[in-house]
């Protein structure tokens, strides 16, 4: 039998929980309702009217070529962005089970990058790779490579995928190594036994038995490519050259307050509420169950 | 086949020395039981031949070749662990064919391997089964299945059984034996548990503390042990131990109560007139009559057991109750009826004496 705690005042756990209640109705859920009421109107560019139409602003966003780019920009931008941080979060999270000495230093140093914020994570690629000043791409071009991100919509993709995988590979590695460390010694030391060198034991035993937490992580990783990299793509591109790098999250930003299309940008962010959403129910239903070994 | 010979073999972490050299010839096809308490580098041992753990010195020959830098899966051996490992996100086929595979195989050979394996083991019908399906004697046999199936020199166990219950350990246990009987493959067995050691060895290594005290057979271990160490180790009820000091001539010991016991024709070597420990198990702690008693016990505890009584007592009666650990115990006919309170006059039957030197705990007079 499970104790109960029993409270004679009735008030006590509304109070308890009324901060927690108040930041949730005050930070999400009234400029949610906002979003979903704002993309039913339009608006013109002064503010001065605003006028009902239904789905309109959705029918514009599909047919709108700049959009339909955005999307599947976006969706390149999140797969590379996930499977890079997770192949390279792997690689190392493999290594650092391994190894004995130096343990802690090589995690601590490999957690770093986690506690840095988008935007100067953003910040310092800028730097590095700045065309006139950055130390990368004066290396590039010693190699006789010319780079300039700020004219190449393709270098500028390649440059925020950089650093919004720089800075995911941290939280990965953590994951990952955890997964790892809780496989127990005796099963790697028995293929051992049975004749698997280190890859393969890699491969055949520790990369099965930690699935739930690659498929945990891609799923974070996912979402954190989509919405998550705002601050990384306004530091380093603003979402060009030629909105080369405009991925809907920023593009949300720059159609409703730079374009003051405020209808239609509430419409993209209802659309990416519902991805939200769709994401998380996958997760709860295929993936949280699957979690069991 | 083979025999396995290990040479003064020592480990150490870091700067602790865990084995202290370790000598032994282990004959082709011998059952050989590492026993010792909890900590005392069993497992170690066992590795360092499975070669999970790097020789710190010595040698270690597997089927006459040197096998220190040689890698496990060339070792040609095969280890059963104690939380038996399984690959859990494989069937129980898989489990045991993953090893052949990597040894590349042909298909029917590797069906045939492990169908002959499961159906000596009766987890035939078991094999599409995750291990999670599976109880903890079902596992433990998937485990064996796994060794067997590579048809190794050696097998190795490190307390395979000690996650098992009490009633299935005991039968794993005879299977384990008739198994390796059968296969005829020498084997290393470590446990904690002397009357697993007892009843599975045909050799015993007895292990303290990174050293070997002793390396026999179960029974000449039981019945000449070669320290104090062993004694109180092997047997059940543990040995009694009193101390006491040898006459001048010889033929008695004086303990502390003031008892007489009388050595008889053990021989005592130069140990006479100087203090000793006297070891006597409880089978060899007979009631008498009061003037033929050589100690006078007072009952402290009576455990029935059915088929025999456990008589617990002091030699005097200062002792307290929570001093249960150092109590004589005289093993008596499950009929007997001994009440606490009372005495019990015992004597020590002929060949029941043990003598230790108080300073090594080596055994006095071989
Ligand atoms: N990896 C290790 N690092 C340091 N000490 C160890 C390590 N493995 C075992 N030991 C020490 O070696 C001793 C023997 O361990 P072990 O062989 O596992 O004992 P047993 O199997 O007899 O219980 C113990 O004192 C243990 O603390
Ligand atoms: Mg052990």
């Amino acid at each position: 039998m499970l104790k109960r705690v029993h409270f004679n005042t009735s008030w006590l756990p509304f109070a308890l929980v009324a901060p927690q209640i108040f930041i949730t109705v005050v930070f999400f859920l009234w400029p949610a309702g906002q979003a979903i009421f704002q993309s039913f109107l339009l608006e013109d560019a002064f503010g001065l009217s605003t006028e009902f139409v239904w789905f309109d602003n959705f029918k514009e966003l599909w047919a709108d070529d700049a959009y339909t780019d955005s999307f599947s920009r976006t969706a390149f931008f999140s797969l590379m962005v996930a499977f890079l941080s997770l192949s390279i979060a792997l690689v190392l999270a493999g290594m650092a089970d391994r190894i004995v000495k130096f343990a802690t230093t090589y995690r601590t140093l490999l957690i770093w990058p986690y506690a840095v914020a988008p935007v100067l994570a953003g910040a310092l690629f800028v730097f590095m790779f700045d065309p006139t000043l950055g130390l990368v791409a004066y290396a590039l071009d010693i190699f006789g490579y010319d780079w300039n991100h700020k004219l190449n919509g393709g270098e500028a993709m390649a440059l925020v995928i950089m650093a919004a995988t720089w800075k995911q590979i941290s939280y990965n590695f953590l994951f990952f190594l955890a997964a790892m460390q809780s496989i127990p010694k005796s099963l790697l030391e028995a293929a051992a036994i049975d004749g698997a060198g280190p890859a393969r034991r890699f491969w055949t035993i520790i990369f099965p038995l930690i699935t739930p937490t690659t498929f945990f992580l891609l799923v974070v990783n996912i979402v954190y490519a989509f919405f998550d990299t705002f601050g990384i793509i306004s530091a380093v591109t603003d979402g060009g050259p030629a909105g080369a790098t405009n991925i809907l999250v920023y593009k949300v930003y720059s159609d409703g307050f730079i374009g003051l299309d405020l209808g239609g940008s509430a419409a993209q962010s209802v659309v990416l509420m519902a991805i939200v959403i769709v994401i998380t129910i996958i997760q709860f239903r295929y993936i949280e169950k699957k979690v069991d070994y | 086949m083979a025999g396995v010979n290990i040479r003064n073999i020592k480990k150490s972490y870091g700067a602790i020395e865990v084995l202290h050299g370790i000598s032994v010839d282990i004959e082709d096809g011998e059952f050989i039981v590492i026993v010792g308490a909890s900590g005392c580098g069993k497992s170690t041992l066992l590795r360092m031949v499975a070669g999970l753990e790097a020789i710190t010195e010595g040698e270690i020959e597997i089927g006459g070749r040197v096998v220190n830098e040689v890698e496990p899966k060339d070792r040609d051996i095969a280890m059963v662990f104690q939380n038996y490992a399984l690959y859990p996100h494989m069937s129980v086929y898989q489990n045991m064919a993953y090893g052949l595979k990597l040894m590349n195989l042909p298909k029917d050979e590797i069906q045939a391997r492990v169908d002959k394996a499961a159906d000596m083991l009766q987890i035939g019908e078991y094999l599409k089964r995750r291990p999670r399906e599976l109880s903890g004697g079902q596992r433990q046999r998937v485990a064996m299945g796994r060794a067997i199936v590579r048809e190794p020199s050696v097998f190795l166990f490190d307390e395979p059984l000690s996650n098992l219950d009490a009633k299935l350990r005991v039968t794993m246990r005879l299977e384990i034996r008739a198994l390796q009987r059968r296969l005829d493959v020498t084997s290393l067995y470590v446990t904690h548990d002397q009357v697993e050691a007892m009843t599975l060895a045909d050799r015993l290594i007895v292990l303290n503390d990174g050293y070997a005290e002793q390396i026999d057979t179960p029974l000449n271990i039981y019945e000449n042990p070669a320290s104090e160490f062993v004694a109180g180790f092997i047997g059940s009820p543990p040995m009694n131990f009193f101390t006491g000091d040898l006459s001048t001539d010889g033929k008695s010991i004086e303990i502390d109560s003031g008892a007489k016991i009388a050595v008889k024709d053990y021989p005592v070597g130069d140990n006479v007139g100087k203090p000793i420990r006297i070891g006597v198990r409880a089978e060899k702690l007979e009631p008498c009559s009061r003037n033929e008693a050589e100690i006078i016990l007072k009952i402290a505890a009576v455990e029935t057991l059915g088929s025999e009584t456990l008589a617990h007592g002091f030699t005097d009666d200062g002792m307290a109750i929570t001093d249960m650990e150092n109590s004589i115990v005289v093993k008596m006919p499950g009929d007997a009826r001994p009440t606490v309170g009372e005495e019990l006059p015992v004597r020590v039957m002929a060949g029941g004496l043990h003598l230790f030197d108080v300073g090594t705990g080596k055994r006095v007079g071989g």
